[in-house]
């Protein structure tokens, strides 16, 4: 069976580009484009991993991060904090989370094919 | 007091703090002899000396009015001081004098404290002025940033998964050479957008290096093959067998990758690149010249070459080889950032040579080049 990877993302075409991107890969893609949602989305079903970006709203990437941490059903979920902005990996860097890593937009099929596999396993 | 305490606060004292101090202390101790003098001589003078302690007070913390705190000392001193004498008209002239004289400096003071006070605040406020500019800045840019390349997103993802299996999408030919025309495009935005970030980060300072012991040779062919240097110019190296460096593999391979990229940009076939170590045993640095065979640079643009948005030769080659000048820039900081350096020597329409020079000891970047 296929891994499922949820992606958060506010961003329509980007969520819609994922999928795509994801089922090529061979993974199962779920796709929310809210925090919210999406947490509700994580405790139904807990993914193998989340593609995760940060600035959304009603709720951003680090709020929803923090709740799904708190979550003892949830807390270990790996999580790639999928984003533009490039102060993340300095934040991140800080944090000494071995189940968060961050993948900066644009990223390429290529990239993306490597950085995955690479990150479950690393952890 | 609040003065003293807000520069305590600031961590630094400024060089007119200093002078400020240093011109009270001196007077301080003038007025504490001169007191000292004109008590052994006459007890009755050391009332009206005392009337220069509020006088050094208001001029230090309050200068804007310290001029006319001292004029009103010298009111209450000239008329004390020839009440006192009265009715020796002598004595009464000579403790009149005595004020004008001890106002004459006290005003002088408060005049001298109140325009380097005036001086310090302004630099207080340029410089506060300046940490705000920085940050709003360090602002900007980021958001830019982030507005730039998430667009660039789906573009690129789109483009990639149907240059992956064109036949699989019914992309003919021709429509897969212009798709792919758009994807290095799009990829030289995101290169663009990346070098601008980089570039800002490393202003502000915020870079931390990353030292580990790697071998050049492994460097260079993982940059050549990854790149596909080698099917655009022949490379030749020359370098001792085993050498390595002990610095940030990842910031080094970004600093050569972007030189071997300039020697080909900015040479026509047949290129030829060559890669030496120029340094002997007894140097402190390592020292790798990477020579090419392309235009060259003029001598009067060798040095602003380093410096952000410049090409040499920019209205020619800006527009030809679709650069915004970086790479150098970023280059020579990383290197800085090492303890190291960049130089490079040239002849217009023969070729140019940069070497980049690494301590050979992390630590050891003071040493002479």
């Amino acid at each position: 069976m296929n891994q499922r990877i949820l992606v958060v993302d506010d961003d329509i075409p980007i969520l819609e580009m994922m999928e795509i991107l994801l089922r090529r890969l061979g993974y199962e893609p779920g796709i929310a484009a809210n925090g919210l949602f999406a947490l509700d989305l994580v405790r139904k079903d807990p993914p193998a991993l989340i593609l995760l970006d940060v600035m959304m709203t009603p709720i951003n990437g680090w709020e929803f991060l923090e709740k799904l941490r708190a979550d003892p059903a949830t807390h270990d979920i790996p999580v790639l904090l999928f984003t533009a902005h490039p102060s993340v990996e300095e934040r991140i860097g800080r944090m000494h989370d071995r189940n968060l890593g961050v993948l900066l937009k644009p990223v390429t099929l290529a990239e993306l094919e490597k950085a995955i596999p690479q990150f479950l396993r690393g952890r | 007091m609040e003065q003293m305490a807000a520069s305590g606060e600031a961590g630094t004292y400024t060089l007119t703090d200093i002078v400020r101090f240093f011109i009270i202390a001196v007077l301080a101790v003038m007025i504490a002899c001169i007191t000292f003098v004109a008590t052994l001589r006459d007890p009755a003078t050391i009332a009206p000396q005392l009337f220069f302690i509020p006088i050094l007070y208001a001029a230090y913390f309050y200068p804007r009015f310290g001029i006319y705190i001292a004029g009103a000392c010298a009111i209450m001193y000239e008329l004390i001081g020839a009440a006192a004498a009265f009715p020796d008209p002598v004595r009464a002239m000579n403790a009149i004098l005595q004020g004008v004289l001890f106002v004459a400096i006290g005003s002088i003071f408060a005049y001298l404290a109140g325009t380097l006070h005036a001086g310090t605040e302004e630099c207080k406020e340029l410089k506060d002025g300046m940490v705000r500019d920085r940050k709003r800045r360090r602002g900007i840019v980021t958001t830019i940033a982030h507005e730039l390349r998430t667009p660039l997103q789906p573009l690129m993802g789109y483009l990639n998964l149907l240059l992956s299996d064109p036949g699989g999408f019914g992309i003919n030919t021709d429509t897969e050479k212009i798709l792919a025309r758009c994807l290095t495009s799009v990829e030289r935005e995101r290169q663009i957008i990346n070098q601008m970030l980089e570039f800002s980060i490393l202003e502000e300072g915020r870079l931390r290096l990353d030292y580990s012991v790697f071998s050049v040779h492994n460097l260079l062919e993982s940059l050549i093959s990854s790149q596909g240097y080698a099917s655009d110019a022949e490379i030749t190296m020359d370098l001792p067998d085993g050498l390595t460096f002990n610095a940030d593999a990842a910031r080094i391979g970004t600093v050569i990758g972007s030189l071997l990229s300039n020697a080909i940009a900015y040479s026509s076939p047949p290129r030829r690149i060559r890669i030496t170590c120029v340094s002997s045993e007894e140097d402190l640095f390592h020292r790798i010249a990477i020579s090419d065979n392309g235009v060259g640079i003029a001598r009067e643009q060798l040095e602003s070459i380093f410096e952000p948005f410049q090409l040499a030769d920019s209205e020619k080659l800006s527009r030809k080889y679709d650069r915004i000048g970086l790479s150098l820039a970023i280059g020579r900081q990383y290197l800085r950032m090492h303890g190291g350096d960049i130089t490079v020597a040239s002849t217009v329409n023969a070729g140019t040579t940069f070497t980049i020079h690494i301590p050979k000891n992390p630590g050891a970047g003071e040493a002479r080049r």
